[in-house]
C-alpha cells in the first residue's frame, strides 16, 4: 500500500509538470499578452519598463525555466494585472470560499441525491419513482447559471437570503444566508445525476444472489438494506465523488460570477480574460492539483471501504 | 492624452459588447437640487454597484475602476465638479494656486490636512507621488503622463537618463508644492485633477515594498472616505474618512459598492431596492425608463466624455486614396446608424463631444461639428476616387473590418456598415471578430485592419485629450494618420494660453482630420443612462476619472 501510494504521488507530479507545460505553451501561443489587455496604446518608453518589470521581454523558455524554478519552491508568481499581489495570497484568500461552496454543494448534492435514489429504487414505479426521474432529467438538462439565475429571480432578495454577496472577513465560515442560492444552483445537476447513479446502483444490488441470499436466512429488512444492499451500493458511488469534488470547486466559476462570490473560479475567468499570465498558470496548476488529489484520495478510500479489491501492488 | 487605457478599451468594447460600463453607474451628470430643505435619515449607507480595483496605488493604474475608488479615498491639488453644467476644478488639497507669469512654475500651496492615520500631509507626498509615477522601475502605464502635461525632465526621468532629483517637482516646505514646466501647458491645472497625481506615502511604500497598495488594512487614505473592507470579485466598502479635513460635510457613512456581472442581476436588485443606484441597457433601459416616467425612480441622462469612430487605415488598399475615405465617411447615415444598432447614443460629426473645454470656453459651443456642414455626394467622390486608383469597377473592392468579441452588437455595427458600403458604392465588406479584447487590441495596435471601430475617452477635462490621439507619433493613432498640419495645430494648441486661439487651432484640425483627410468615422457619442432611487442624493458621476464621488452623497427619506 505504501509502495503505491508512493508511485502515485510520483505520478501525480510528473502530471503536474505536464499540465503546467501545456499550459504555458497555450497561453504563450494565444495571441495578445498582459501588456495587450492591461494598457493599449502605451508609450514605447512605458511599455518597455512594463516588459522589462515583467520580464515580457525575455524569451518564452526563459521564463517557463524561471516560472519551473519558483513553482518548484512553492512560489507561485505574481499577478500582472492586480500589481503587487502574490498568487500565493490570492489562493490563500480565495481559496477558503470556493471550498466552502463546494463542500457544502458536494455534501448537500449526496444527502439530497443519494436519498432521492434510493427512495426511487426501493418504490420503484410508484410516483416517487417518477418524481425523482423528473427532478434528474431536469436536472441533467438545465444548466447550472440557468438555475442559478432562476433562483436569483425566484428567491433573491426573499426569505433573507441575499441575491449576491459573502461576508469578506470571514470567508470559509461566512454567514449560511449567503451560500444557500450558490449551493442550491450549484448542487442542483449533482443531485440529479446522484439520484440517478444512486438507483441505478441500488437496483442492481437488489437483484443480486446475496441479497436474497441475506432474506432467505431471515434478516430483518432495516439491517438488509442498510448493511447489505446500501453498503454495497454506494461503492461505485465513490468513484464518482473524486472528480465531482473536484469538479464542483473549479465549476463554481460561473456560479461565483453570477452570486459575486470571491473564489478562485471567477479568479481564473477574470485572469484569462486580462492574459494574466501568472494567476492562469498557477491557477491552473493548482486546480490540477485538486484534482489529481482527490483521485488519489478516492483510489485510496476504494481499498478501505471494499476489502475486495486490492491495489496492484500490495498483491504479492 | 495616450492614455485611459482600460476606459477605451472599455468603450471599443461598446462595440463588442455592452456590459462592462452599463452593468455600472456610468452617467455623468449631477441633478439639480436643493439639500438644504431634504431631511437627512439616520442609516446613511448606500448600496450601489462597485469595481475592483488594481491596486490602492494610483500610480500603477490605467483603468476607470480603479478610479473610482481613488477618487473617493485620495483628494489630489484639485478635484472635479460640475456647477451648472459646467465642468470644472475646485481646489482640494490645494488651498491655493499661484504661477509665475510665463506660466512654467506652479506653486501649490497645501491645505492642513491629515491622512487616515493621523498624519499630516505634506508636500513631500506629492514629491513622491510624482515622481513614482514617471520612475522607469515603477513601470507605470501612465508612466508618461507627467511629460504629456509638460512637468520639465519627465521624459528624461523616465527614460533614466536623468535622476529624480532632476525632475520638475519640489516640496519649498512642508506645506508648498512646487512644479515646473518645460513650457506653458495649457490644460495644467485641469490635469491636476488626474487620479495618479494624488498624493502618497513614502514611509508605507518603503516598507511593504512591492506589497504597497494590495491590502486596504495597510494603506492609509486623504480623502472623504476610506476603504473599510474589500473582498475581490464582491465588494468594497467604503467608510466615512473621520480624519477628513471637511468631515462635518460628509454626510454619508458607508457605502456598500457590490462587483456585480449580470446585467440582469444589478437591474433585478435596483428594482427590489437592494441596490440605489444602477445603470442598464437594451430591454432593461426601455423598462426601466417607463418606471422612472411613472415616478418610481429618477432617470438620469448626460453625454459621456468619448467618441467612439472606425479607424481607416490610411496605408492600405483603396484607403490610401483621400477621395475614397471621404465617400465612405459622407456614406453613413448617423441617425440611422443610432436607430439600427444602437437604438440610443448621440450622432457624431466630430471627435469631441459636449461639455469638453478649452480652456475657459466650451470646445463644442464655439465650434459646429465639422461634418454636419458638408454636403457633397459620396457616390462621386468614389467614383472619382477609384478612377485615381485606376479601378473602374467597385465590386472588386474588398475591404475588412476589425471588431472585437463577436457580439449581437459587434454584429449589428459590422453589418450596418456592410450594407451601407455595398449599396451606395458595390464595395465588398469582409467582417472580422477577435477572439478578445487582447487579440483585438494587438491586432489594433500592430495596424493590421482596413477599418477598425475604436473609441477613447478624455482623461482629463481639455479637447486636447481627444486631439492628441491622432498626431503622427500617438501610440493611438492606429489608422496610422499622418497629417503635418494637423500635428502642428495640435501641438501648438497644447501649449497656447489664449483659450480663443487654441479653439481656432482645433477647429482647423478637426476639420483637417475629418473633413479635408477623413481618416477617421466618427459614429457617435455615448450617453449615459443612470436610474436612482428617489431617497439617493448627492450622487456626482465624475466625467474624469471613476464612476462615482461619494462626497455629497446623503440619503433623504428612505
Amino acid at each position: 500500500m505504501a509502495r503505491y501510494i508512493l508511485k502515485r504521488v510520483g505520478l501525480m507530479f510528473i502530471t503536474l509538470w505536464v499540465i503546467a507545460t501545456v499550459t504555458f505553451c497555450l497561453i504563450n501561443s494565444v495571441p495578445g499578452d498582459p501588456i495587450g489587455s492591461k494598457a493599449k496604446a502605451l508609450s514605447p518608453t512605458a511599455e518597455k519598463a512594463i516588459r522589462k518589470k515583467y520580464k515580457l521581454d525575455q524569451p518564452a523558455y526563459v521564463r517557463y525555466a524561471d516560472y519551473m524554478k519558483n513553482l518548484a519552491t512553492g512560489d507561485m508568481g505574481e499577478s500582472i494585472i492586480f500589481v503587487g499581489k502574490s498568487v500565493n495570497t490570492i489562493i490563500k484568500n480565495e481559496f477558503p470560499v470556493s471550498a466552502r461552496i463546494g463542500l457544502q454543494a458536494v455534501i448537500f448534492g449526496l444527502v439530497i441525491g443519494l436519498s432521492l435514489g434510493i427512495l426511487a429504487a426501493f418504490k420503484r414505479n410508484t410516483w416517487i419513482d417518477y418524481l425523482v426521474i423528473l427532478i434528474a432529467i431536469l436536472g441533467v438538462s438545465i444548466p447550472g447559471f440557468v438555475m442559478a439565475i432562476l433562483l436569483q429571480y425566484g428567491l433573491g432578495g426573499k426569505l433573507g437570503l441575499p441575491t449576491i454577496g459573502w461576508e469578506s472577513k470571514t470567508r470559509f465560515f461566512t454567514a449560511f444566508k449567503y451560500t444557500v442560492l450558490p449551493m442550491l444552483a450549484l448542487s442542483f445537476g449533482g443531485i440529479a445525476s446522484n439520484a440517478r447513479f444512486m438507483k441505478t446502483s441500488v437496483l442492481d444490488v437488489i437483484n443480486q444472489d446475496y441479497v436474497m441470499t441475506a432474506k432467505a436466512k431471515g434478516v430483518a429488512k432495516i439491517p438488509l438494506i442498510f448493511s447489505h444492499i446500501l453498503r454495497n451500493a454506494l461503492l461505485p458511488v465513490i468513484t464518482i465523488l473524486g472528480p465531482r469534488i473536484a469538479g464542483i470547486i473549479t465549476g463554481g466559476i460561473v456560479i461565483e460570477q453570477i452570486f459575486a462570490i470571491p473564489g478562485l473560479g471567477r479568479e481564473l475567468v477574470s485572469a484569462i480574460g486580462n492574459r494574466d499570465y501568472t494567476v492562469i498558470m498557477s491557477l491552473t496548476v493548482f486546480f490540477a492539483f485538486l484534482y489529481v488529489v482527490s483521485l488519489l484520495l478516492v483510489d485510496i478510500a476504494y481499498v478501505l471501504v471494499d476489502p475486495r479489491i486490492k491495489l496492484e501492488n500490495s498483491k504479492k | 492624452m495616450k492614455s485611459k487605457k482600460i476606459l477605451a478599451a472599455v468603450l471599443t468594447s461598446v462595440f463588442l459588447s455592452t456590459t462592462v460600463l452599463l452593468a455600472g453607474c456610468n452617467a455623468k451628470k449631477t441633478e439639480t437640487e436643493k439639500p438644504v430643505a431634504d431631511k437627512i435619515d439616520a442609516d446613511q449607507t448606500i448600496n450601489i454597484v462597485g469595481y475592483d480595483y488594481k491596486s490602492l496605488d494610483p500610480s500603477v493604474c490605467s483603468d476607470a475602476e480603479s478610479f473610482t475608488t481613488h477618487s473617493n479615498v485620495y483628494e489630489g491639488l484639485v478635484k472635479e465638479v460640475e456647477k451648472n453644467g459646467v465642468v470644472g476644478i475646485e481646489l482640494a488639497g490645494a488651498e491655493k494656486i499661484t504661477t509665475n507669469a510665463d506660466k512654467t512654475v506652479y506653486t501649490f500651496k497645501l491645505r492642513d490636512t491629515k491622512w487616515s492615520d493621523g498624519k499630516a500631509v505634506t508636500a513631500q507626498d506629492y514629491v513622491f507621488a510624482w515622481t513614482r509615477l514617471a520612475d522607469p522601475k515603477t513601470a507605470a502605464d501612465y508612466m508618461m503622463f507627467l511629460d504629456e502635461i509638460g512637468v520639465k525632465n519627465a521624459k528624461e526621468f523616465s527614460e533614466g537618463k536623468v535622476g529624480a532629483d532632476q525632475l520638475g517637482v519640489k516640496a519649498v516646505d512642508d506645506k508648498t508644492f512646487e512644479v515646473t514646466l518645460k513650457a506653458p501647458t495649457a490644460f495644467f491645472e485641469n490635469a491636476c485633477a488626474f487620479k495618479a497625481l494624488a498624493p502618497g506615502r513614502e514611509d508605507l511604500a518603503k516598507a511593504q515594498g512591492d506589497k504597497y497598495g494590495t491590502d486596504f488594512k495597510t494603506m492609509a487614505f486623504n480623502g472623504p472616505f476610506v476603504v473599510a473592507d474589500y473582498q475581490k470579485g464582491s465588494k468594497v466598502v467604503y467608510k466615512k474618512n473621520e480624519t477628513y479635513w471637511n468631515a462635518k460635510a460628509i454626510k454619508l457613512q458607508t457605502c456598500n459598492a457590490h462587483v456585480i456581472d449580470e446585467p440582469a442581476t444589478v437591474v433585478k436588485m435596483f428594482e427590489s431596492k437592494e441596490l440605489d443606484m444602477a445603470g442598464a441597457t437594451g430591454d432593461d433601459l426601455a423598462k426601466l425608463k417607463k418606471k422612472a416616467e411613472a415616478g418610481e425612480f429618477k432617470h438620469i441622462t448626460g453625454y459621456d466624455p468619448s467618441v467612439s469612430y472606425l479607424y481607416l487605415n490610411v496605408e492600405k488598399s483603396v484607403l490610401k486614396n483621400t477621395k475614397v475615405r471621404q465617400a465612405l465617411s459622407l456614406s453613413v447615415n448617423k441617425q440611422q446608424f443610432l436607430d439600427v444598432v444602437f437604438k440610443r447614443h448621440y450622432p457624431a460629426y466630430g471627435i469631441v463631444p459636449q461639455k469638453m473645454a478649452v480652456g475657459t470656453k466650451d470646445y463644442r459651443k464655439e465650434v459646429a461639428e465639422p461634418l454636419k456642414a458638408v454636403k457633397e455626394d459620396p457616390k462621386k467622390l468614389m467614383e472619382e476616387g477609384l478612377k485615381e486608383l485606376g479601378i473602374t469597377d467597385p465590386s472588386k473592392v474588398e475591404l475588412t473590418i476589425l471588431n472585437g468579441k463577436q457580439s449581437s452588437t459587434s454584429k449589428a455595427l459590422s453589418e450596418y456598415f456592410q450594407k451601407t458600403f455595398l449599396d451606395t458604392f458595390g464595395i465588398k465588406l469582409n467582417i472580422k471578430y477577435s477572439v478578445d479584447n487582447p487579440t483585438y487590441f494587438t491586432e489594433r495596435q500592430k495596424g493590421n485592419f482596413d477599418i477598425c471601430s475604436g473609441g477613447w475617452g478624455a482623461d482629463y477635462n481639455d479637447a486636447n485629450s481627444f486631439f492628441a490621439c491622432f498626431t503622427s507619433d500617438s501610440q493611438n493613432n492606429n489608422g496610422k494618420y499622418n497629417s503635418p498640419e494637423y500635428d502642428k495645430w495640435v501641438k501648438d494648441a497644447a501649449k497656447e494660453s489664449d483659450s480663443a486661439k487654441r479653439v481656432e487651432m482645433y477647429k482647423k484640425a478637426e476639420e483637417q482630420i475629418l473633413v479635408k483627410d477623413a481618416a477617421l468615422i466618427p459614429t457617435h457619442y455615448r450617453d449615459i443612462n443612470n436610474f436612482r432611487h428617489n431617497y439617493l442624493k448627492g450622487m456626482y458621476l465624475p466625467q474624469f476619472g471613476g464612476y462615482f464621488d461619494l462626497a455629497n452623497v446623503y440619503v433623504s427619506g428612505k
